[in-house]
């Protein structure tokens, strides 16, 4: 039942097609991928290589075509819808290249709402903890509109690790942000996973960001080549 | 039969002994109005016919003795008939003919059965809830034996659908997790050295076999003075480079080893790049090589300042080594946020594109670098990594457009 | 085309789901205003082609008039038809009556008499028979023939001696059925006949007579009229009989009109909240599109134009398809109509046949013109303020995608965890004004829902039936005050000879399953404070009533024992009604009429009492009766009310039927009929009146619809995001389900809440109006459960529909979703 637990992430054979005929678009095509815990991977490839889509799989934000996607050992395209969003919520935080903060709510909220939707209790001190290391302790009343780029990434980086889960996955966590705030954002998202010993697969198209990275993957034609 | 199970049948026992005594009431209070019902209707028929009341009373409180056993049958019908024909009533009694104590049994024995039923699938239960235990009870036992991969999946490997079964199994799946990571990062750890160990010996191996090379023709006799003393020189630089060879794969590998314990503590980071620049100062001056440092104010930032330098040196020397003659290295110091951004620029051969990601593995030699004659065994920018990374700081490094390379350097500005 | 009209052609495309709810809205709307009036109508039209079938065509008629008015009157301006009749007498016969009688040419159309052959009689000795007639008289005979008729002829204000006349027969009259049956006929002589047999002075004419309907007369106009020419030519006002069916049936009550107008004013109403309100929750979403169209170059007012003109698209579309389902609609309700009161006597099948012969077209091309004419003005007017806004859009602010004037918060202390129920409450706090316009426009619906119900659940039809009949029977002496044929019908007459007699009252108790008969005294009373020649009628009621007299008791203080006196009264809120002047203390000089005695006395108005019909019968000054037969020297028992056992019971009334045909000056009227006609009156009302709220509670909820799909639709990429992070669809729908439950619950508490409320001030005031008779307040509940059973399911399929319709984009495609 369980497929090599020691690895964090096994891809296996996964297929991921969009639109028919002329137009089908081979997103991911066959890609088998093996990722161990605690390493920092780095997804690079031109832009409609795929690597989005990849990551969307692995996530559990979309389903594939065929292939199976493990995660600490479990099938997670076994799963129902509802367990799946669950698990997702347990196991995986995301950062997203436009942030996604949910605008009514304020910094503090957007940051403790994963725990609500897992009913989990809040605790203050740790969220507080968090909040300090992302630097927002005093923003963290303020709404999203009224963040610069960089503070609303690192708010949303600061939401991905409130449930501690065992996996980030970001996509271009940086793409929107200028050269300085990159650098800092990713020091922050480098230092917070290496923290809390988690596994980190980003997706980047800035080699000097990629090679932050413990290990660099490449994906072309919706294969991954290994760096 | 443990003794829960005699606790469970002795309160099924008790659910079924006061059905049966309701049960038996109401039916008891059913005959009772059943029976006033008809006595009224006997009152009404003595009312009207006082001269019949005996034979009325007797039919009505004494059937038995009037036979009505033999007024069934033909009589009946024929009284079913005028009933019908005559005044309209039809006989719709279907002729049940189930007496009350009939009736009492019926129910009292499908209160049984039910009783039983319920006893059954709560017994059932019972039963999935010790299979649970029992895969739970298993799986500990492996636990104990070291193998922690294989816990039954709970979603795959249906028993009860219960949540709070699945909250077990859930956290146990993650306990199994947590060990088997331990275990690897244990046996990890074991493998890291044992290359390291590898890797050092493999490096060292070279410089000491040039080093007995030279110290055996050094013994030779027939050599001449001036020939000895070349040798004595060659040797020397051999050991030379040994020593810094052997510092660093020291740092290395106390490094590696978690030895070392790197402490950063807000200290001026203008003093320690000033350090830095100082002991490349002289490696740089035979190459006619300036540096310049870039830093509009000093900052106080939190690092470990001794490896710190150790890591600004090696990025430096790096810079240096690769560098031409005449050129520029620059050192730039900028304040952002919540971190410092130290650039080092030079003009030298560059890195390459595909080499950029290879350059912080330990021993690696870029292509160009290896052409160039010089020492280092390619720990320099591996051990910088490691220092700056273990402060929460970050390395990368860029082909400038023309010539040359730069590095950007970050540590937080603050713990 | 013009840009601005294939611009809004191409918003109208891609914003397909919220026009396609504007379109239902207008659909609905189109529908509602096409049937209210084209039923109105139908209805009329219908009950108008069965009357003239059915009544004489004559608006009025005066009795007695000689010669010489009758001169004067067909002069009369205002008198644009007019004919005559004058009775001869009656041909002497055992069994059949045949009226003999004079009718002109006009007087024949006016009473839709026809020749089946032959001509009207215009010499002394013709005469129009019909084949009854003859068969009658037991002589054959054709045109040219001469009959004897053995005649009675009215001279001297009574039937005089029988005559042996010869006529000769001139012509065939027409005869029905119902004349074959009642062995009644109609003969018909020459006015030189009469001239010749009655003395000129004793000749009486009754002249029939239509007003000239110039302008848009109403029936009470005419009526005024009518009344007006009387009294100028001293004609009586007991002579004059008014045909108000025939006039109800051509011309309009007043009162329809302003209500049928305000019926079409709810509903334009309703039509412009919703679609302004659906206009309104998905306008802010827009305002980008907008802000980029005016940074192109558009101008304000083509940018007004652009909004207006996709609503009018939308209208092109939704109008037609309204008009449609409203002609379906408004056809099948009249015929539901005419089905649930098939059956119903001669008048139904009437109706029945006008509609089914195609007699009335029921199309009315005004009504079409009417509903486009309203519904665009609908339209336009909700449209009115999303033009404003669109075109105040600002080009940055727009660019910016921010809402206008909105003040977008910098900080805000917000809770200390998440949790689904704080997400809704913030997300429907954060968008207050358009929840609260949401919940208002359905709850305006609500509300006036509850209001009618509210009326129609109190009209009870038992209630109403125990309220407008005392008992289960009740007996009267048949009254006709102004029938000269029946001088004996008159009140004073009866007064002499009472049917309603001691032998009669025990006859009737004798019956199995009677209780006891309750006897009412009546006595006629004029008096100078009524308006000219009203007559009143004193009640005398049995002391059985004295607790309901006292319960109903609304103003003042009367016991039974002080109304024995006879010196007091109570006086029912009715005649209040037409005498304001008259109240609590009030002292009334009344003229008792008793048989041929009149008499004055003076009474008291010890206390104003709201009483049913069944009570009063229309007698509304009340006293014991014991004091009301002292007044009397004769027996003026006026009711006899039978108190049964049984609600109906056949055998008891076919009993009580007997002595009424046996009797033959008394008649009867029965629980049984009052309650059936309550009920069907009751199930049709209330009946057209849910399914006139339903559709348009249907308006409001495309609004309902609309909020939900839009608050969803705008946060499409929120909610796919919040499903990244680990919502779960579980949690998504529970969150919908909040949300739509926040606006059901607001929208039952406003609906429940102040339609009770608004209810009962709407009860007292049809109390008073005495509309349903209604009597006691009856608390909608059924009503209430329904509407708010309804809304639930509503809400509840609404969040499970749009659940599915989120989850059929891939989550994917919603965290990447952009406007």
């Amino acid at each position: 039942m369980n497929k090599d637990s020691g690895k964090i992430l096994v891809v296996e054979d996964l297929v991921k097609y969009y639109g028919t005929g002329e137009n089908l678009v081979r997103a991911v095509d066959h890609t088998d991928l093996e990722i161990e815990r605690g390493k920092f991977t780095a997804i690079v490839g031109r832009s409609g290589s795929g690597k989005s889509t990849l990551l969307h799989l692995i996530g559990g934000l979309d389903r594939p075509d065929e292939g199976k996607v493990w995660i600490e050992g479990k099938d997670i395209f076994a799963l129902k819808d509802e367990r799946l969003a669950e698990f997702r919520r347990k196991k995986i935080g995301f950062v997203f290249q436009d942030f996604n903060l949910i605008p009514s709510l304020n910094v503090w909220e957007n940051i403790v709402l994963p725990l609500g939707l897992d009913n989990r209790k809040v605790k203050k001190e740790d969220v507080e903890e968090v909040l300090e290391k992302i630097g927002l302790t005093d923003k963290m009343k303020t709404m999203p509109n009224a963040l610069s780029g960089g503070q609303k990434q690192r708010t949303a980086i600061a939401r991905a690790l409130v449930t501690r889960p065992a996996m980030i996955l970001a996509d271009e966590p940086t793409g929107n942000l200028d050269s300085q705030t990159e650098l800092e954002v990713m020091s922050l998202l480098k230092s917070c996973v290496a923290d809390m010993g988690q596994t980190l697969i980003m997706i980047t198209h800035d080699e000097m960001i990629a090679q932050m990275a413990d290990r660099m993957i490449e994906i072309e034609d919706g294969k991954a080549v290994n760096c | 039969m443990d003794r829960n199970g005699h606790k469970k049948i002795r309160k099924y026992l008790m659910m079924y002994l006061i059905f049966f005594v309701l049960f038996s009431v109401f039916l008891l209070a059913l005959g009772k109005y059943q029976i006033s019902m008809d006595r009224r209707k006997m009152f009404a028929l003595m009312n009207e016919h006082p001269e019949l009341e005996a034979e009325i009373i007797a039919v009505w409180e004494k059937p038995e003795s009037r036979d009505l056993g033999d007024i069934r049958g033909a009589e009946n019908e024929k009284m079913a008939e005028v009933l019908e024909e005559k005044y309209g009533y039809r006989d719709e009694s279907f002729g049940l003919e189930l007496s009350w104590r009939g009736f009492w049994a019926v129910g009292i024995l499908a209160g049984a059965l039910l009783t039983v039923a319920m006893a059954g699938m709560s017994s059932k239960k019972r039963r999935d809830s010790r299979e649970n235990l029992k895969a739970l009870y298993e799986s500990l036992e492996q636990f104990r034996k070291g193998e922690f991969g294989d816990i039954p999946d709970y979603a795959a490997d249906y028993r009860e659908d219960s949540e709070s079964w699945m909250k077990v199994w859930e956290s146990l799946r993650e306990l199994g997790v947590y060990f088997d990571d331990l275990k690897r990062t244990l046996k990890e750890e074991e493998n890291r050295i044992k290359a390291l160990i590898t890797d050092i010996s493999h490096q060292l191996k070279t410089p000491l076999a040039s080093l007995r090379m030279s110290h055996e023709l050094m013994t030779d006799r027939n050599l001449t003075e001036e020939e000895r003393r070349e040798f004595q020189e060659q040797e020397e630089k051999e050991i030379e480079k040994l020593e810094t060879l052997l510092k660093e794969l020291v740092n290395l590998s106390r490094m590696e080893a978690h030895m070392i314990q790197i402490r950063p503590l807000p200290a001026s980071l203008k003093k320690t790049i000033a350090e830095a620049v100082s002991q490349i100062y002289v490696k740089a001056r035979n190459k006619e090589i300036e540096i310049q440092v870039e830093m509009k104010e000093d900052l106080e930032v939190c690092h470990d300042v001794k490896w710190t330098e150790e890591a600004f040196v090696n990025i430096l020397d790096n810079s240096v080594k690769y560098s031409r003659e005449h050129t520029t290295v620059t050192v730039r110091v900028k304040r952002l946020v919540r971190n410092v951004l130290i650039e080092v620029e030079d003009e030298g051969i560059g890195i390459e594109k595909e080499e950029l990601s290879r350059i912080y593995h330990r021993f690696y030699r870029g292509k160009s670098a290896r052409k160039m004659e010089g020492e280092g065994a390619g720990v320099g920018l591996y051990l910088a990594r490691l220092i700056l990374e273990r402060q929460g700081g970050t390395i990368s490094a860029k082909q400038k457009s023309g010539e040359g390379t730069i590095f950007r350097i970050t540590l937080p500005a603050v713990l | 085309m013009k840009m601005t009209t294939l611009v809004a052609y191409d918003n109208m495309k891609y914003y397909k789901s919220r026009n396609i709810l504007i379109g239902i809205a207008i659909i609905l709307t189109t529908m509602l205003l096409l049937v209210i009036p084209t039923v109105g109508r139908g209805m009329v039209d219908l009950q108008f082609a069965a009357t003239n079938k059915i009544y004489p065509s004559w608006h009025a008629l005066y009795r007695g008039v000689n010669e010489e008015t009758v001169r004067g009157l067909s002069a009369h301006h205002d008198i644009a038809k007019y004919g005559l009749r004058s009775d001869a007498g009656y041909m002497s016969l055992e069994e059949a009556s045949v009226a003999m009688m004079f009718v002109d040419q006009t007087g024949m159309e006016l009473y839709h008499l026809k020749l089946t052959d032959g001509n009207l009689p215009r010499r002394e000795d013709e005469i129009v028979v019909s084949a009854g007639i003859l068969k009658e008289l037991g002589q054959p005979g054709d045109i040219g023939d001469m009959i004897t008729v053995p005649c009675q002829i009215f001279r001297n204000g009574e039937l005089d001696l029988t005559e042996q006349k010869v006529f000769q027969i001139c012509g065939f009259i027409e005869e029905s059925d119902s004349n074959r049956e009642q062995r009644a006929y109609t003969a018909l002589v020459s006015e030189a006949f009469i001239k010749k047999e009655v003395p000129k002075e004793e000749i009486s004419y009754r002249f029939l007579l239509q007003i000239l309907d110039e302008g848009e007369p109403t029936t009470v106009g005419i009526e005024d009229r009518i009344q007006e020419i009387a009294r100028q030519f001293q004609i009586p006002e007991n002579e004059i009989n008014i045909n108000t069916e025939y006039l109800a049936a051509n011309y309009v009550d007043p009162v329809t009109i302003p209500v049928i107008v305000l019926i079409m004013l709810i509903i334009v109403i309703a039509g412009v909240i919703t679609i302004y309100s659906i206009y309104y929750v998905s306008m802010n979403q827009r305002i980008q599109e907008f802000g980029k169209l005016k940074a192109i170059g558009a101008t304000k007012r083509q940018i007004r134009q652009i909004v207006l003109r996709e609503g009018l698209w939308v209208a092109a579309a939704a109008v037609p398809a309204g008009l449609l389902i409203g002609t379906l609609v408004s056809k099948t309700v009249i015929f539901l109509f005419i089905c649930a009161n098939d059956g119903r006597g001669g008048f139904m099948e009437e109706v029945k046949e006008a509609a089914q012969s195609g007699e009335v077209s029921l199309y009315y091309w005004w009504a079409y013109l009417l509903a486009i004419a309203v519904t665009l003005c609908t339209v336009y007017l909700s449209l009115v303020s999303p033009m404003r806004k669109a075109a105040k859009v600002s080009e940055v602010e727009a660019m910016r995608g921010q809402e206008m004037g909105k003040k977008t918060r910098s900080r805000r202390n917000g809770y200390e965890f998440i949790t689904i129920g704080r997400l809704t409450r913030r997300n429907l706090m954060d968008n207050k004004k358009k929840s609260i316009i949401t919940i208002l426009a359905m709850a305006v619906t609500g509300v006036f829902l509850m209001v009618v119900a509210t009326v129609l659940s109190c009209a009870n039809p038992r209630e109403s039936a125990n309220s407008s009949l005392v008992g289960q029977y009740e007996i009267s002496p048949v009254i006709e005050e102004s029938n000269r044929e029946h001088p004996e019908r008159k009140w004073t007459e009866i007064q002499k000879d009472n049917p309603l007699t001691e032998t009669l009252k025990q006859q009737i108790e004798e019956l199995p399953g009677v209780k006891r008969v309750s006897a009412f005294t009546g006595l006629r009373v004029t008096s100078d404070i009524f308006i000219e020649d009203d007559i009143n009628w004193i009640n005398g009621i049995p002391e059985e009533y004295a607790r309901e007299l006292e319960k109903g008791i609304v103003k003042g203080k009367a016991t039974y024992e002080e109304l024995k006196s006879g010196d007091k009264v109570i006086l029912a809120k009715a005649m209040q009604h037409w005498y304001p002047q008259l109240d609590v203390g009030s002292k009334l000089k009344l003229v008792v009429h008793d048989g041929d005695r009149r008499f004055e006395k003076e009474v008291e108005v010890a206390a104003i009492g709201d009483y049913g019909s069944g009570l009063t019968n229309y007698c509304y000054l009340i006293m014991a009766k014991e004091a009301a037969d002292r007044l009397s020297e004769y027996h003026s028992e006026s009711y006899f009310h039978v108190i049964a056992d049984q609600d109906y019971d056949q055998t008891l009334f076919e009993s009580l039927e007997q002595m009424v045909k046996d009797s033959g000056r008394i008649q009867m009227r029965t629980w049984k009929e009052e309650y059936e006609t309550w009920s069907a009156g009751m199930v049709m009302t209330s009946g057209a009146a849910y399914a006139f709220l339903g559709i348009l509670a249907l308006i409001s909820v495309m609004n309902l619809i609309n909020t939900m799909i839009n608050s969803v639709h705008v946060r499409k990429k929120e909610l796919g995001m919040m499903q990244a992070i680990g919502m779960s669809d579980s949690q998504l729908m529970k969150m919908l389900q909040m949300e739509g439950l926040f606006y059901t619950a607001g929208t039952l508490l406003i609906s429940v809440g102040f339609g009770s409320l608004a209810g009962y001030p709407v009860f007292l005031y049809s109390k008073a109006k005495g509309l349903f008779e209604i009597t006691t307040y009856h608390y909608p509940a059924a009503a209430a459960v329904i509407v708010a059973v309804s809304l639930l399911m509503i809400q509840l399929l609404l969040a499970v529909g749009i659940g599915k319709s989120v989850r059929k984009d891939s989550l994917i495609e919603r965290v990447r979703f952009s406007e």
